[in-house]
Parts: structure tokens; sequence; C-alpha cells
């Protein structure tokens, strides 16, 4: 989803020196992009997820036994986006095709929409975050999960958009240096 | 609202042009009399060796010449073709509607950003978009908002002042003649919510002093109030950054508009939602079509392509180092067909369930001191009428059974449409049915 990722986005201006100026915050060493543990997304099974795999639009998936996967925003995206103030999520039981909208996530002022990498129905919707859209902030590998998805199509997994975590952090050091 | 369908002529489109090199000699020097008495005709049939074309485009100087060939002039271009096949040119253009329909500017708004191709490595250039349109009076709020509690419901209905639901985030705005919307739209890559608000300053700071905060809303320099409102909205691929300049809008009428009694239009209580930032507001003064100029302009010198100019002699020179910064302008007035697509988003943007069904969960109270009552409505999702609770002064009574009905038709039915008039109907008390229709939304 996210886009961006442009440390421009991450940018705060301050006045120095009767000049306004920006400072980027270093954003990759505070991102882990890995299944927060203790949430319940990894506690759905004993083992914790089979796989975990991420797109280059800032989504998430975690993958388990029973052929459904979790899916929800990256650290990175996250952190881009800052205070989320409202998450639009996707319909409990509807079937969204790979690449459709299922949702989108509000910050501070822009509105940054959500797409699914994989094709299924829609068994589980996080309905915490309807009341506390700051989870996302707070937990977005974890807690901050958007939705359930009852995979239809595992061979879809094997896409080359999904990325593993080392190729998908690999990508965001290419982002950073490109810019 | 459906226009003619015949493709008209439409006159030529503004070309805004800045030379970006000086000039070099034998340009316009070059006359006939040159030509005969100094034997200089030579030149006008002068073209590089391959070798120097091939430098040059690797230095970025040249356009490459199979593009220049197949887009040979972009000002024409799109001087007869229709929005469609304008909005899938892979080079950047301003959209410009003379149009005044909120729904309709904002179907085209989104029309134009769903259409806009992305640049793929092989393109010479961008293909970013910059709209202006200009709304008869309206009250536009964003994405994830309740209308209820951002605009006075009542007032709105009385006047016939539309209320409209963007398809972007961000707080409420109020649009009227006096006011300009542009609309920014580039990759998801190129995305910063502090560039367009930079081009717009710096593109008319000779007419005012402006600045951008560090929200990246336009303010006014001396006084720190904002001019522009401006909300931003990131999809695959592709993000827009829109807003509001404020020229001379009547903010009286906006702070009526966007002021709420809640005595008398209740209070509403999100349980999540996004709550605009109320900020003091002030106009810029400038005419609308000098600041339509200027962006465009701005647009056009910093977006704009690198073309060869229109001039045939210089053209037959081949002379590369005249290479201006030019942008074309797209029209959209009365006479623009348009797609079957903006018609589509014209109509989902009206129905009331975008409108007003899109709201988050809420609860609205209202409180009569005449009636001594107060009722709570719980209003869920697509603004359904679930629940709702009712306190009086005296217990039991007629004033509470007069909600009899309205519990009747949630429980048989699930929920009743949060409209003023429809509870109203189902509230058997007349004068009670009255107040709460018009608290609701002005409609009983």
């Amino acid at each position: 989803m996210l886009s961006i990722l442009r440390p421009q986005l991450l940018k705060t201006t301050r006045r120095f020196g009767g000049r306004w100026i920006h400072s980027c915050a270093p954003l990759l060493n505070s991102s882990v992009h890995r299944i927060n543990t203790q949430s319940e997304v990894y506690k759905y099974s004993k083992e914790g997820p089979l796989h975990v795999k991420f797109t280059n639009e800032h989504e998430w998936l975690a993958v388990f036994g029973d052929n459904t996967a979790f899916i929800g925003i990256t650290s990175y995206a996250s952190e881009a986006l800052g205070d989320a103030t409202y998450i639009e999520l996707p319909e409990l039981g509807a079937r969204y095709e790979r690449g459709d909208l299922i949702g989108s996530v509000e910050s501070v002022k822009s509105a940054s929409e959500i797409y699914t990498p994989v094709t299924g129905e829609v068994i589980y919707v996080n309905k915490n975050l309807e009341l506390k859209p700051q989870i996302i902030n707070e937990d977005p590998m974890g807690a901050g999960w958007i939705a359930q998805i009852k995979l239809e199509d595992v061979k879809e997994l094997e896409a080359d958009e999904l990325m593993s975590e080392t190729d998908y952090e690999s990508s965001l050091q290419d982002l950073e240096d490109s810019h | 609202m459906i226009r003619s369908v015949v493709p008209k002529l439409r006159r030529l489109p503004t070309v805004f042009v800045r030379r970006t090199h000086f000039q070099v000699p034998f340009e316009d020097d070059l006359t006939t009399v040159d030509d005969d008495d100094f034997g200089l005709a030579g030149f006008q049939l002068y073209k590089e060796s391959p070798d120097v074309l091939r430098q040059k485009e690797l230095l970025g100087l040249e356009l490459r010449s199979d593009v220049a060939s197949a887009e040979p002039v972009p000002a024409t271009a799109a001087a007869t073709a229709s929005l469609s096949e304008t909005a899938c040119l892979r080079q950047p253009i301003i959209f410009s509607s003379k149009l005044h329909d909120p729904y309709l500017n904002l179907a085209i708004e989104d029309y134009i950003y769903n259409q806009m191709p992305l640049p793929t490595s092989e393109d010479e250039h961008n293909c970013n978009r910059l709209m202006l349109y200009v709304n008869s009076p309206c009250v536009v709020i964003g994405k994830n908002q309740n209308p209820w509690a951002e605009t006075n419901l009542p007032l709105l209905n009385a006047l016939g002042i539309p209320l409209v639901r963007r398809r972007s985030g961000g707080g409420t705005v109020v649009h009227d003649l006096g006011n300009v919307n542009y609309s920014f739209m580039t990759t998801k890559q190129k995305f910063d919510r502090f560039n367009f608000s930079r081009l717009i300053t710096e593109s008319i700071t000779e007419l005012c002093s402006l600045k951008v905060n560090d929200r990246g809303d336009i303010v006014d320099g001396p006084t720190g109030k904002k001019v522009s409102g401006s909300a931003y909205k990131l999809s695959k691929g592709k993000s827009y950054h829109h807003g509001t300049m404020l020229l001379s809008l009547n903010l009286d009428v906006l702070r009526r508009l966007l002021r709420r009694d809640e005595a008398k239009v209740g209070h509403v209580d999100l349980k999540s939602s996004v709550k605009s930032v109320r900020s003091p507001v002030v106009n810029i003064g400038i005419p609308i079509d000098r600041f339509i100029q200027l962006v465009s302009s701005g647009f056009a010198l910093n977006y704009g392509v690198t073309v060869l100019p229109i001039n045939e002699l210089d053209e037959m020179l081949g002379l590369p180092s005249f290479a201006e910064n030019a942008c074309t302008t797209f029209t959209i007035d009365e006479d623009t067909p348009l797609p079957v697509e903006v018609l589509q988003t014209v109509e989902e943007l009206k129905q009331w369930s975008w409108r007003f069904g899109h709201t988050p969960l809420f609860t609205h109270t209202f409180k009569s001191a005449t009636h001594g009552l107060q009722v709570t409505f719980h209003i869920g999702k697509n603004a359904r009428l679930i629940d709702f609770e009712i306190a009086t002064e005296t217990t039991g009574g007629a004033t509470a059974s007069s909600f009899d009905m309205l519990r009747l038709m949630i429980n048989t039915h699930g929920y009743v449409e949060y409209k003023g008039s429809t509870i109203a109907g189902f509230i058997t008390d007349d004068s009670i049915s009255e107040w709460i229709g018009v608290s609701i939304d002005g409609t009983s």
C-alpha cells in the first residue's frame, strides 16, 4: 500500500538559523520486519506462521498451515504513514481477487489504499482497528493485522511479487539509496 | 448533464512556455536577405552529425529523434482529441474545467486520475496531471468523516447546498466560486506532501507572500492563517494531492455552514472517524484567472516536456538548444463529451449510501427542555439507526410511547436509515417528530 516510502514523507520541518530545513529520521534501523511473536497472529498456530511474505506495496502476508493468511501493513509503511486516524476494513465474507482493493489507512491527511496479494474470502477482520486505529502504528506486524483470508490458490504464494523478509528489506534499502 | 456527443473542434490549447536556454545566433536573425546576400541559406539545412546527436542524447540534452517524431508537437496532440484520449497521453497535461458542478468535477478528477498512465523506464518524461476547477457552493467532507459532526446539516438543506463526500482523506472544506481547487497527480514514488504546495507558493510569490507550514498547508505569510486545505490519496502506483485555494471565498457563509449549535443539532459522539482540524482562514484576493495562469505556468516549468520549438525554421535548423518547457492544457466545458465512467462516478458520488452511508459508527444525542426528553441514537454501518435510548423527566407516559413505532421498525427490519424525515415519520407525537427530524438534518 504505502507508497512512497520516500524519506521526504517522513521529514520534519524546523526552523534553523532563519531557514526552514528538513530532517529525516533514520528509518531502516527502527524497522524490524518480523511478526510479533506475542500477537494473536503469531499464536494463531502453535508453530507460528509457515512463512511470511511481503509486497512492494508494503503489505505483509503471514501464511498458516490451514491455507489461511493474515494480511497487514509493514512497520516501514506504518512509520512512513504516521499516525493513523481511520482504518477502512474489508467486508467480512466477501471474496477478493488478487490485487483488489481491500481497504485503506487514513493517516494525518492521506488516504492510502491496501490491496490483497492473494485471492480468497475474508474470514476475519480486525474489528479492534475500527475503534483504535493507532494499533496499526503501535504493532503493525502483530495486533495491527487487518484481515484473515482463506486462500483459494496457494500457487499465488509463489508469485515473484511476493518477497521474503530479506528481499523486502533489501528492496527498502534500494528505495532509500535511490532518493 | 450529458453533453452533446459530437466532438467539437476546440480552441487551441494554451501552451505555457519558458525558455530554458539562451538564444544562440541565427534563430530569428536569419532572414531571406541573409540567405540571398550573405550566402547563409545553407545553414537552414544544417544538421548535427549522428555522433553529436548521440552524445547529446546521452547527456539528456535532446529528445530522442524517434520520440520527437512520434509526438511532433504535444500542444496540437490534444487540440482535437477527446477527454478520454487526452487522459491517456504519455506526457504531462493540465486539465482546466470550466464546469462548476462539484459532482462532475470530482468525477472528472477521479477519471483523469484512474486513466493517468504510469511512466515506464523507456519514457522520456513524466505523465503528471494538474486539474484546476471551481465549484458552485457546496460543502466537501473527507472520505471517512461524519457529515452530522462536521457540518450544520439543517442549514445546508435549508439553503440547498449539496454535501459532497470526496474519495481522499482529510477534513471538511467549503467551496464556492471564489475558491479554486487544484489536483496534482503523479506516481506513488514521487509523492510528497510538500512539493506541490511549494510550487504554488513559488508560482504566485510575486502577488502574495505565502508559506508552507510543517503540515504541508499553505498559509498566509504575515498572519499564518490557512489559505488552502489539502488532502492526499495514494493508490497502486499513483498518488494525488488536491486542495482548495481561498481567493475570495465568502468566509461568513463558510463559518455558518460549519458552525454547529449542539443545543439545536445535537451532540455527535464519534466512535472512530476523522475529525477536521479547525483553523483560522483568510482569502488571498488574487483573481481566479490569474491564479490559474500562474499555477499552470509553474506546473509547465517544473514538469513540462522539453519540446523543440514549433517554429518551422527552428525545426529545419534542428537546433536543439531552443528547448522549452511546455505543457498542453485541455479545457473541459459544457460541450466536452464526457466518458461514460465519469457519469457513472457522478451517480455513485450522489448516492445517499456514499454521502451519508459511508459514515463510520457514531451516536447522536438530542436534548429538549420543552419536551423534557433526551434521545441517543446509535448509528451503525451504512448510516443505519440500529438502536436508541430515551430518557424522560416524567416516567413512562406519552412522550416515551411516541417512539414505540420507531422501535418496532428497528426490531422488524433490523435498522432504519438515518434520515431526518424517515426517523420523524416513525415518531407518533407531531411536535417531537418535527423536532427530531429538523435536528437530524432539517427534514421532517
